[in-house]
């Protein structure tokens, strides 16, 4: 019996241990199946492949192989580790070496897994000396080899910025490579979600474009983490027909996923032991056996506290033969630091690491053996990423999943059919977000005119009158020309609008330090003057929102309150696209328009919640037109007269609890976090007079999670229920409707529990 | 992404206008209106060209030759010289920006004769490319300021847009030339600072260069072809220094005893460059004379002759600066040449410990060469 085992074995035994654990699966080892190399292979590759011990493909290779053969698109959706790439690099460098003119074009969401394919295809190509050039093609890329990359590369490894803002508005200089474009590979997909995959869609388009201009129509290869809808995704990315290859047939050990959840401290408040501790605890009791670990933690300051700790914890045991190595890595370390820790991972030297998301995808560290998530990821995609770090094809392995108190993770590690049934999310894309369409368009244009009738998705002779209007285009001789001189990729970003940071500056005793930085969505929320802000478990009063140098002035403070600000939200329906009877209410789609306002806090009491008082803020308001699905509580609905059952005075509150248990449930269905969906509560909706929920897109023009939600209305409403009426606590708390006052004789949480149990037709007992 | 929020309004407004089926759409899109340019010649559509002659910098007519540094180490004839400048839609070389306005300058009858093309709009582009390429022989030698890596680039690319091929011929690009000449010595190498400060040209009423993108946008939105004049001078006025100034190189290059000053060191640095032997004496000149740039005449000159393999040269040249200023890279290379070529490690050391005590970048590689020098000194001794 091997140490990993015996451990498992023992925290089988352990009760205490037990007592947290909602889950333990065990995860039956899978024998590989396999397929001959077809006949065609070109004979180097071959070669080159059974020098890397390759002698026989995997399944979906082998299919992947046939569909890009036979001229098809195709979406491969296998697990970590289960040889994707080969999916990819086989079709591609066979047709590259029989037509010795043709390009492909790889794309990677990070510069980080661009460096992991160039190593592995150059380690193929050294191999068999196939007569391929492989270049990568970037921002870090100097410019004397931009141009070898372009005249030369075979195959060109890149980025969506890259193609974005590089690439294609510089396309004359790539003709070689474009004219003879017959293939592009688009790794990650399910990354490409929300705005930054509503960009992704456009810019397939614009890379279509302009490929046809040089005379090439690419094959489009795409590869997928376990998502609900990947060929939906891609098919919504490429616009064009794909085909699913999901016949993973790479062998895999046996595997234990633990489901954990800390013990409570406090059952009245629902206040559960920290998740920085107790992943500790149990990644100690692996790492001080040797079994090499990674710990994820979920930002980067928590994986700096979480390795500290377990060097301290170590130190016990093993300081004096010093073996035991343990190290953090995250984003803002040098990229030597990173390579040096990268380096010694896959050596086997480093028994422990602590690790942001930042370890998440591809990055080659070699195999581990056990994962402890602190945390549970945004998305259950990132669940199997992160836990897919540990494992070897033929041994044992553990993954322990950690909950924090977030609603999500505790509604998560109550129902364990989301991890090991079908995966419950979709990625949701706009790829018509009227702003984001209209930047592309200008790019687009920039590239090659648009001439009468042409589209981009659909018709544009709108956008294009618009851009004519604002003189960025001239209509001439049946085309659109564009006729400015700025250069229009260099302003869009494809990446979420990434909103400036508030530095938050201590001042306590004439002091002046950086204690730490936050978004400015949130800090218009948490940093108002004369808000209680809590950092790192001590409490600050801000002084001073200074919105236009971005940063805030805090002050060491100790008052028995904390504050909580009250958005103000006014939202108008400006146009309904659709009505549907969904979830036992009426749902509706349409263009909305969101005016908020942070214009008031309460200070609440620790420990009790109780509402001491209120203060103003004074913020400007913001406006933004998006897309929203309107929840009708309309009477004769189930939900409408279950609505009507709440008593009169309460049903504002419980309108407005109800919002935020389905708006922390639905990142669970739709790939998306919490912050990307925005909620409004009406009594009486000026649409049809009744009452309503707003469950709109936090992104101007809307990214699809509006749509997203109307699919999938009837299991986000049942989650928000199970949310609430799983939570231990007795009166509410943070990881259910909020912590709520407790000391009011009116118990909200049963209040919102009756609600949901009447609008779903359950049970009562 | 702008989170414009009109966007939405406008977008509203013209779809329900165009569902209105108001047909004005149509027109009411502003095509600039053909006014005839007054001395152009219309070729077609929206292309035009004119003819100015301009008297010849260059004393003989075409057949007279000229030499290296200006191209691939050869002669050229002057006949086969055409000056070119572009004006564009943009400052990148990205897809979307349009060459507009082009000028060949073209030495004929002892004249320098300019031809401008001009597009008024852009469907006309690939007539005027076609125009420009038209112009061009298999002997043309072209000349431009800046062109290498921006006015060729932009034809060809805009060519192969246009499914035509721009010829690849030599150029001479005189920035190139210019930076290496005088941009110690001038406030920048910018054309128009080489002619005031160089050539002493000054240009009254100039379009600054700037300007010139949105004037044309202008045009075309209003027909107002008086916003082009400025243009179409600034621009002949560029070829026409465009020339002046190949002929004032050329000339410093032939008469490299006219150079003065700092320009002489400049003038010696770019011919030993280009492996002319006449840059040694030059620099010798500015190294003796002991006035600016006297120093940096020598260090080159050390460098030089260290290349020839005559260190014997370089060793006076590096003392003479050490002793007076212990510039570093003397002091190193002097170090070498006591080390390895005389084998006189104590004076090596001696000013490599000098150099120590300044603070520097090279601490390491000289408490390398230090320890080095310093064991090497004890074996000879024997202790």
């Amino acid at each position: 019996m091997d140490t990993l085992e015996l451990i498992l074995k023992r925290l089988e035994s352990d009760p205490r241990f037990m007592d947290s654990v909602t889950h333990w699966e065990k995860i039956p080892a899978q024998k590989g199946q396999y397929q001959p190399f077809p006949d065609d292979i070109n004979p180097a590759i071959r070669n080159a492949l059974r020098k890397k011990g390759i002698t026989e493909l995997y399944t979906h290779q082998a299919e992947s192989y046939k569909a890009v053969m036979e001229g098809e698109n195709i979406v491969v959706v296998t697990p970590t580790a289960s040889g994707k790439s080969l999916c990819y690099n086989l079709p591609v460098i066979q047709q590259l070496i029989k037509k010795p003119a043709s390009r492909a074009l790889y794309l990677f969401p990070t510069k980080a897994l661009s460096q992991d394919q160039q190593s592995e295809l150059n380690s193929l190509v050294n191999e068999g000396e196939l007569p391929l050039k492989v270049s990568t093609y970037d921002g870090d890329t100097p410019s004397s080899v931009r141009i070898s990359a372009r005249e030369t590369g075979r195959i060109v490894i890149s980025n969506p910025d890259m193609l974005h803002s590089g690439i294609l508005p510089n396309h004359p200089k790539w003709i070689k490579f474009l004219g003879n474009l017959d293939f592009v590979v688009i790794d990650e997909i399910h990354t490409y979600t929300g705005i930054f995959g509503s960009h992704m869609t456009n810019l397939v388009r614009r890379l279509k474009r302009v490929s046809e201009f040089y005379g090439s129509s690419p094959q489009i290869i795409c590869c997928s983490a376990t998502i609900r809808n990947p060929k939906d995704l891609a098919e919504r990315i490429t616009e064009s027909a794909v085909r699913l290859v999901d016949n993973n047939g790479a062998p895999s050990g046996s595997k234990n996923v633990i489901l954990y959840n800390p013990p409570l401290v406090d059952a009245v408040q629902g206040i559960r032991r920290g998740v920085v501790l107790e992943s500790k605890n149990v990644a100690v009791q692996f790492i001080k056996e040797k079994i090499k670990t990674i710990i994820f933690a979920r930002s980067r300051v928590r994986a700096e506290l979480i390795a500290s700790y377990l060097r301290k914890a170590l130190r016990n045991f093993f300081n004096e033969d010093n073996r035991t190595r343990v190290e953090s890595y995250r984003g803002g370390y040098l990229p030597g630091e990173r390579r040096g820790i990268e380096r010694d991972l896959r050596e086997g030297k480093i028994h422990g690491v602590v690790s942001t998301n930042a370890l998440e995808l591809g990055i080659d560290i070699g195999s581990l053996d056990a994962a402890v998530l602190a945390g549970i990821p945004s998305s259950i995609s990132s669940v199997w990423q992160q836990v897919g770090r540990a494992g070897r094809r033929n041994t044992l392995s553990a993954a322990v999943i950690i909950a924090s108190a977030s609603p999500t993770d505790q509604y998560l590690v109550k129902n364990p059919d989301y991890f090991f049934s079908r995966s419950p999310e979709s990625g949701l894309i706009n790829p018509d977000n009227m702003y984001i369409l209209m930047d592309h368009l200008k790019c687009a244009v920039f590239e090659l005119p648009f001439a009468e009738g042409e589209e981009f998705g659909g018709p544009i002779s709108d956008y294009m009158a618009i851009l004519e209007e604002d003189g960025v285009v001239r209509y001439s001789g049946g085309k659109w020309f564009w006729a400015d001189r700025s250069y229009p990729a260099e302003q869009i970003s494809l990446r979420s609008s990434t909103p400036e940071n508030i530095v938050i500056i201590n001042t306590t005793a004439g002091r002046n330090e950086v204690i730490g930085e936050m978004d400015l969505p949130s800090a218009k929320e948490l940093l108002f003057k004369n808000a209680v802000y809590i950092h790192r478990g001590e409490q600050f009063l801000s002084r001073e929102l200074d919105l236009e140098n971005k940063c805030c002035y805090v002050e060491a403070s100790e008052f028995n309150y904390y504050t909580d600000s009250i958005v103000k939200t006014d939202i108008k329906l400006l146009q309904k696209d659709r009505q549907e009877s969904r979830g036992g209410a009426s749902i509706l789609l349409g263009d909305v328009l969101v005016r908020s306002q942070v214009a008031k806090y309460k200070k609440l009491k620790f420990s009790t919640h109780e509402n001491i008082g209120y203060g103003e803020i004074f913020l400007p308001e913001e406006e933004m037109h998006t897309r929203s699905a309107v929840i009708l509580l309309k009477t004769g609905t189930p939900s409408g007269d279950a609505f009507q059952a709440v008593p009169e005075q309460l049903r504002e509150r419980v309108l407005s609890k109800a919002g935020t248990l389905i708006k922390n449930a639905a990142p669970v269905f739709l790939l998306c976090s919490a912050h990307d969906i925005g909620i409004a509560e009406r009594l009486k909706d000026l649409y049809e007079g009744y009452p309503a929920l707003y469950l709109y897109d936090n992104a101007p023009g809307g990214t699809g999670l509006a749509e997203g939600f109307i699919h999938t209305a009837d299991e986000i409403i049942t989650a928000a229920f199970e949310m609430v009426k799983n939570c231990s606590c007795r009166r509410g708390c943070p990881s259910c409707i909020g912590a709520e006052d407790i000391s009011g004789d009116e118990n909200i949480k049963e209040e919102v529990i009756r609600f949901f149990t009447k609008w779903l037709g359950k049970d009562e007992s | 992404m702008s989170p414009d929020g009109k966007l939405a309004d406008r977008l509203r407004r013209l779809r329900e206008a165009g569902m209105n089926g108001q047909p004005g759409r149509r027109e009411s899109r502003q095509t600039s209106s053909e006014n005839e340019l007054s001395g152009w010649k219309r070729i077609s559509g929206h292309v035009y060209s004119r003819e100015k002659m301009y008297p010849s910098p260059f004393t003989a007519d075409g057949e007279e030759t000229f030499s290296a540094p200006f191209f691939s180490g050869s002669s050229g004839s002057i006949g086969n010289l055409v000056f070119y400048d572009l004006e564009t839609t943009g400052l990148s070389t990205g897809a979307g920006v349009v060459a507009f306005l082009a000028g060949l300058g073209k030495l004929r009858n002892g004249k320098l004769v300019v031809k401008q093309f001009f597009l008024s709009d852009f469907p006309g582009e690939e007539l005027f490319l076609s125009s420009i390429i038209e112009e061009l022989e298999d002997e043309s030698i072209l000349v431009s300021y800046n062109g290498r890596t921006f006015d060729r680039h932009l034809l060809v690319s805009r060519s192969l847009m246009n499914r035509l091929v721009f010829p690849s011929l030599p150029e001479i690009d005189l920035l190139y030339l210019s930076r290496r000449l005088w941009k110690e010595h001038i406030p920048s190498c910018t054309l128009s600072s080489v002619e005031e400060n160089i050539l002493g040209v000054f240009r009254a009423h100039d379009v600054p260069g700037r300007d010139i993108p949105d004037l044309y946008f202008s045009f075309q939105k209003t027909a107002r072809t008086d916003l082009l004049a400025g243009i179409f001078k600034h621009h002949l006025m560029d070829i026409v220094s465009l020339a002046s100034l190949f002929q004032h190189i050329r000339f410093l290059w032939e008469n490299p005893s006219r150079c003065r000053g700092g320009e002489r060191y400049s003038l010696g640095r770019l011919m030993l460059h280009y492996g002319r032997v006449e840059g040694e004496s030059l620099l010798m000149q500015v190294w003796e004379d002991g006035k600016s740039f006297s120093r940096k005449a020598g260090i080159l000159l050390a460098l030089y002759y260290k290349r020839l393999g005559r260190v014997d040269l370089s060793y006076p040249i590096w003392r003479r600066i050490w002793d007076s200023t212990e510039e570093p890279r003397c002091g190193i290379e002097l170090a070498k040449y006591y080390e390895h070529g005389k084998k006189e490690y104590k004076k090596a050391l001696e000013i490599t410990q000098s150099m120590l005590n300044n603070p520097g970048n090279m601490q390491e590689k000289l408490l390398h060469r230090m320890n080095r020098l310093k064991r090497r000194i004890n074996r000879t001794t024997g202790i």
